[in-house]
Order: structure tokens, then C-alpha cells, then sequence
């Protein structure tokens, strides 16, 4: 699991690096890239995005995920993690009963922390149904859950799940990815090993990473 | 003596009169009308256009000067004892509106009109550059309809959009337009009138669950607040209805003429709203309002802070909208805030609260040997003081009268405006935006003052629009 969760913090950085504003070259490469696979980012110089709070965060991860907001995360199975527990920490606030009148203005220290948790509880949940409740897989279509490893190399299952990582990006960022996100995302089939991991473990992992993207939390 | 020396002299006995002033400085030489003496010299600087700069203009911490503050003591006793302060003042910032009094770089006048501070090297502003170049995802530098529109869908209707929306905004002949279309959609939405909006007025309102309807000790309800406050914001109404409405909004969000009567089955053994139309001056006139703040106070001073605060944008508790009322405080419920350290103040804040004497908080009457209470309703003597009160410099008798004329003041449009800048941009306006930001809030009287005008002003701004 933490050669995993090594992996998952590199895939994470190395799509991050990608989709932020830069497009510096390394000095040994020479990139005469296509526009669709290298292409030029200006970037912004205002530097000011705003935070997605807790009531959008939920919205976006329901619809992307086709879950219900009370199914995508849950504290000792009752609690909602996104509308209760972790609500602060998310950007909402509580006035009646709490007397909070304001939100907090920026993330706080344990909003990182608590988006992971629900991200990661909602892309489980959303694993769970696929393979135990849906009469079919609705947000995994193209990954094999039952699978107990993957074969990477295998092109089949390659193809399957570059088609639904394709999907993850269209219905949680609302944009095509590129081949070098793609193909970032599938060495998430892998352990640091070499091992294959699970079909189940894969579709959260790639969930997980493309869902706490800057990008999806941050507009 | 030569003329030299004289100057010498004269020069040293000034720099000692300031450094007497500096060191001696406290509470008990509080000058509440310094900020008004300020604005008088810049009523251009965006901290002067409806409001008032704050005692940090010259304080680090009230009464240590920062950089600027010194410099300004320095140049006001200059020539000695100063008979008219004010004036003193409003001729002694241009004297030193040259300088760079904190050494970030920028003078003090131009500090001032950028809306930093002369007195804070850390508050400083320098224009960014133009981006130049591609961006395969928005317009960077440049209004962009993609990037506004995800922020149009997040902030105004509380999801982000589709994969296939945000392809059909890019092909759209006008994308502009479709931006607008989908903002109207958004604003009509339950998630603008029940949360977005609901959570603006929190700090307004400030409910608390254990008195309200649903409380163990149920005292006034709060949902008439939040649903009058929606009203007046959505549907192109009129926004400064907030403060003159005569009228309540139900639960199925209808428009309700008149007192609000005991609903049978209600915990509270009295009316939901029971002050009379004539009475009444929107959201500060509504029971709750006066339960929460007013409570016991025969001076209600947290009830017209609170109204001041919320409704004109100014926070008296952080010194600001200070604007003394000369021979005030005079201290009519005994409570010693004529002294030094309150006048300060209190000066400004009790002229501010006698309009709200005549309205009850918290009370109880016995009626056939039974507790019935009139919570928030109109009663006159209430208090031996009158009413009459004053607000930003006006003199106004009553609470009605102090609604009808702070709606017409610069500071309510400012605050209104600010309310929905902040809120959709994602931070209070800065010196970037300043130009942008007092053309929004003065745009308010021509559009009637609708809530939803501003705020499709507000998405077409750099400020929002511009990744």
C-alpha cells in the first residue's frame, strides 16, 4: 500500500506538472510537439483562482460519479463526511448551530487532508457500486473490477481503461486529456514492483488522482 | 540669533513638539475625526469613496503611529499648536503626500490612490505585466467566456459544468451571451435562493438555533430574515428593500402584507412578526433582528452597529465609518462612554443607535395574569430619550427616516456591491480592480438597484472573467 500510495503521489505530480501554466522544455529536450500532445501554455499572471467548496465539491463528484451526495461519504457509516464532519474544512460553515457566520476565507490545514478523504471515499463508493450493485458499471465501464491484477501490458485492457480514464477527465474536469496524462494515469496499473494491482484498486486510484487534480479543485 | 539658527530652532522645537505628541500619545488623545479629516483631503481614494478610511491609516495599533502617522504628526505640528484639528489634518497629508513614509517604493499619494497603505512597506501593489502568448485552454489575459462560465456555474448555480456544455459555450456564435443566459438560469435556481444567497446573509442575520423556531427556548423565528432577504435580491426587485420593506416573505417565497399572526400550532406564544407595516425598515426591523441584538438594551448600540455593519459596511469595532457627532456621546442610559477611552467611539456609534430605542428586544408583558411577549414590536416610550439620531452626518428622527437615507448613501450601493464582488471574484476588491469595482457599485441606481443587474456586471469584469 505505500509503494502504492508512492506511486499514486507521483502520478498525481506528474499530471499536475502537466496541467499547470508552464511549458519550460527540459534543457536536454527539444519537444517539436503537435499541439494536441505538447501544447504551448501561457500562463496566467494573475495567479487568482477561487476555492470549490464543499456544496459544489459534492455536486461535481455526485454527477461525475453518478452517486447520490449522501452516498459519497459517510463517517462510521453515518455521519456525512462532506455536509457535516469535514464541512468546515471543506469551505462551508455552520451558522445555526455552530455560530459560524463566515467560511473560512482560504483552505485551511486540514482541508488537503479531509478533500483526500472524501475524494478517495467517494471513488471507492462509486467501485463498490459498479461491481456490487449496478446492474452495470456506470463510472468503471472500461476497467475490469473483478480482476485481481491487471496485465499492463496487455492491449485490451489497455485500451479499456485509457477510454475510461478519457471518461474520468471529460466528467470531472470537463475536458479531453492528453495522450501523456492518458498514459500517466495507466502506470497506476502497476506496484512499484511491477505487479499488477487489482482491477478495483485501479479504477480508485486513477479516480483518486484525477479528482484531486488542482484543477478540479480550484476554478 | 541668526535666521539660521532661528530656523534651526523653530525646526527642533517642531520635531520635539511630534515627539512629545508620539511618545504621550493614548487613548486619551483619540481623534475620531481624523478619518472624516482625511477623506476630506482624498475624497478620490478608493478608501474614501462610500467609506471612510480607518484609524489604521496612522496607527500600527491604536495610539503607536506607523510610518505615515508619524510623518503626518510631524507635518501638522510643524508650525507649532494646531487650534482646528480637522483642518489641520486635511492640510497636513498634502504636505507629505510626496513622501514614500513606509519606503516600499511608492509616495504616500499614490498609496493612497492605489487603496494601500502608506504606513505598511508590506502593503504595496505593482502592476502585473500582459501575458503574451497561447494557451490551449483560455484566453489568458483576455475576458474568456470558458472561464467564466465554469465560474458562473460554480458560484451562481453550485456545480461545475458539463463536459458538453463547456463545448457548446466554445462553439457558440456569442459566447458571451450564452455566459449570461446560463447566469439568469443560475440566479432563478433554488441553489441561488436557498444557499447561495442564505449564506451571504448569515453574517447579517446571525441566527442561532437554540432561541429560534426550532429552539429549546424559541424566541423569534429567522427564516423570515433569510427568505425576505432572498426576495429582495432575486427577481430583479429593488435592493434597497432590505431596508424598506414594510412587508414579509412566506415559505412558498409570496410577497406578505402586514403583522404576521400566531400560527396555531407555532411554540412561540405571540405572532411571527408583529410590528406594524408603519413601523417597519426591512431587515432591521424584523423581530428576529431585534431579539439577537437589541435583547434587554434600552440604547440599543449592538442593534445599530449590527445594522451599520452589515447593511453600510461599516465595522465600528475595527474603526470603521467613524464619524463623531460633536457634544456625543452623551451617555443617556449612564453606562460611562463618555470617557476618553469609549468616546472614541461611542461619539459615532450612540448618535447611530437612538432611532432603534424604540423598539423592543427581548420582553415580556403579563396579560390576564399570563407572560405574553412582545419581542421586536414598536414602542415609543420605551426610553425617556427620543429618536432622533444620526447617520453618516444626517440628522434623522427616526428609524424609518435612517433606513430611507442610508439606502441613498454611496456607502449602502458600496457594501451591496462589494457583497457580490467579493463573492464572485473570490476576494474583496484591490487596487487591480478599483476602476472596475466603483463602476459596478455606482451602476446600481441606473439598474433599479436589482441584485441580478450587478451581478451580470460583475461576471462581464476582468476581475472575473480574466484567467
Amino acid at each position: 500500500m505505500q509503494t502504492l500510495t508512492k506511486k499514486v503521489a507521483q502520478g498525481a505530480a506528474s499530471l499536475l506538472t502537466l496541467t499547470l501554466l508552464s511549458g519550460c522544455p527540459a534543457p536536454e529536450e527539444k519537444p517539436t510537439p503537435s499541439p494536441e500532445e505538447e501544447p504551448v501554455v501561457t500562463a496566467s499572471v494573475k495567479g487568482q483562482l477561487k476555492w470549490k467548496r464543499q456544496d459544489a465539491l459534492a455536486a461535481d463528484l455526485s454527477r461525475a460519479l453518478a452517486l447520490g451526495e449522501d452516498e459519497l461519504c459517510k463517517e462510521v457509516g453515518r455521519y456525512d463526511c462532506i455536509d457535516y464532519v469535514h464541512k468546515v474544512a471543506l469551505g462551508g460553515n455552520e451558522p445555526e448551530e455552530a455560530g459560524q457566520y463566515m467560511p473560512l476565507a482560504e483552505p485551511g490545514a486540514s482541508t488537503p487532508i479531509a478533500v483526500e478523504r472524501v475524494v478517495f471515499a467517494a471513488c471507492s463508493a462509486a467501485a463498490y457500486a459498479d461491481r456490487e450493485v449496478r446492474a452495470a458499471p456506470v463510472a468503471f465501464w472500461g476497467i475490469d473490477l473483478n480482476a485481481a491484477a491487471l496485465d499492463a501490458s496487455d492491449e485490451r485492457t489497455r485500451e479499456g481503461a485509457s477510454k475510461n480514464i478519457t471518461a474520468l477527465y471529460q466528467s470531472l474536469l470537463a475536458r479531453d486529456p492528453l495522450k501523456r496524462e492518458v498514459d500517466a494515469v495507466l502506470t497506476l496499473m502497476e506496484d512499484d514492483a511491477g505487479q499488477g494491482v487489482s482491477g478495483d484498486t485501479f479504477a480508485v486510484l486513477a479516480c483518486f488522482t484525477i479528482a484531486t487534480q488542482s484543477e478540479f479543485l480550484f476554478y | 540669533m541668526s535666521h539660521q539658527a532661528m530656523r534651526i530652532a523653530q525646526a527642533s522645537a517642531a520635531w520635539l513638539a511630534a515627539l512629545v505628541v508620539v511618545l504621550t500619545a493614548s487613548a486619551a488623545s483619540a481623534r475620531p475625526e481624523a478619518p472624516r479629516a482625511f477623506c476630506a483631503a482624498y475624497p478620490e481614494a478608493p478608501n474614501c469613496k462610500g467609506r471612510l478610511v480607518t484609524c489604521a491609516q496612522c496607527h500600527s495599533a491604536v495610539p503607536a503611529f506607523n510610518p505615515y502617522g508619524t510623518a503626518l504628526i510631524s507635518a501638522l505640528y510643524a508650525d507649532g499648536a494646531v487650534d482646528d484639528f480637522e483642518a489641520g489634518v486635511t492640510a497636513a497629508v498634502t504636505r507629505i503626500e510626496s513622501d514614500d513614509s513606509d519606503g516600499d517604493g511608492l509616495s504616500n499619494l499614490e498609496e493612497i490612490m492605489l487603496g494601500t497603505s502608506a504606513g505598511n512597506p508590506l502593503s504595496h501593489y505593482a502592476l502585473k505585466p500582459q501575458p503574451a502568448g497561447e494557451n490551449p485552454g483560455y484566453a489568458v489575459g483576455k475576458w474568456d467566456a470558458a472561464f467564466a462560465y465554469k465560474r458562473v456555474m460554480i458560484s451562481y448555480c453550485g456545480k461545475s459544468p458539463t463536459y458538453e456544455e463547456l463545448k457548446t459555450i466554445r462553439a457558440a456564435a456569442d459566447p458571451r451571451a450564452e455566459v449570461h443566459d446560463a447566469l439568469d438560469a443560475c440566479l432563478a435556481s433554488d441553489y441561488w435562493r436557498d444557499e447561495g444567497l442564505a449564506r451571504l446573509a448569515d453574517n447579517r442575520i446571525r441566527p442561532l438555533k437554540a432561541i429560534g423556531l426550532k429552539g429549546v427556548i424559541p424566541l423569534a423565528d429567522y427564516d423570515w430574515d433569510y427568505r425576505l432577504f432572498a426576495y429582495v435580491l432575486t427577481g430583479d426587485r429593488d435592493a434597497r428593500e432590505l431596508l424598506t420593506a414594510d412587508y414579509h416573505v412566506d415559505a412558498d417565497f409570496n410577497r406578505v402584507e402586514g403583522t404576521i399572526a400566531k400560527d396555531t400550532t407555532s411554540p412561540m406564544d405571540y405572532g411571527p412578526q408583529p410590528l406594524i407595516p408603519e413601523q417597519r425598515a426591512g431587515m432591521i426591523t424584523t423581530q428576529w433582528f431585534f431579539v439577537i441584538n437589541t435583547m434587554f438594551s434600552a440604547l440599543p448600540r449592538t442593534t445599530a452597529a449590527q445594522a451599520y455593519r452589515a447593511y453600510l459596511g461599516a465595522d465600528i469595532a475595527k474603526s470603521e465609518g467613524i464619524m463623531p457627532v460633536a457634544n456625543e456621546p452623551t451617555d443617556v442610559d449612564g453606562k460611562g462612554v463618555q470617557a476618553p477611552d469609549c468616546a472614541a467611539c461611542h461619539s459615532t456609534l450612540d448618535p447611530l443607535s437612538y432611532a432603534f430605542s424604540a423598539y423592543d428586544g427581548i420582553r415580556d408583558v403579563l396579560l390576564d395574569d399570563r407572560p405574553q411577549s412582545r419581542n421586536g414590536q414598536y414602542n415609543p416610550t420605551r426610553t425617556p430619550w427620543g429618536t432622533d439620531s444620526v447617520l453618516l452626518g444626517k440628522a434623522v428622527p427616526n428609524l424609518r427616516a435612517w433606513a430611507e437615507e442610508a439606502v441613498k448613501t454611496d456607502a449602502f450601493a458600496r457594501n451591496l456591491g462589494a457583497m457580490f464582488f467579493t463573492h464572485g471574484v473570490g476576494e474583496d476588491p484591490g487596487p487591480a480592480h478599483q476602476a472596475e469595482f466603483e463602476a459596478l457599485w455606482r451602476s446600481l441606481d441606473g439598474d433599479g438597484f436589482s441584485a441580478n443587474r450587478l451581478i451580470h456586471r460583475v461576471i462581464d469584469t476582468d476581475a472575473f472573467g480574466v484567467p
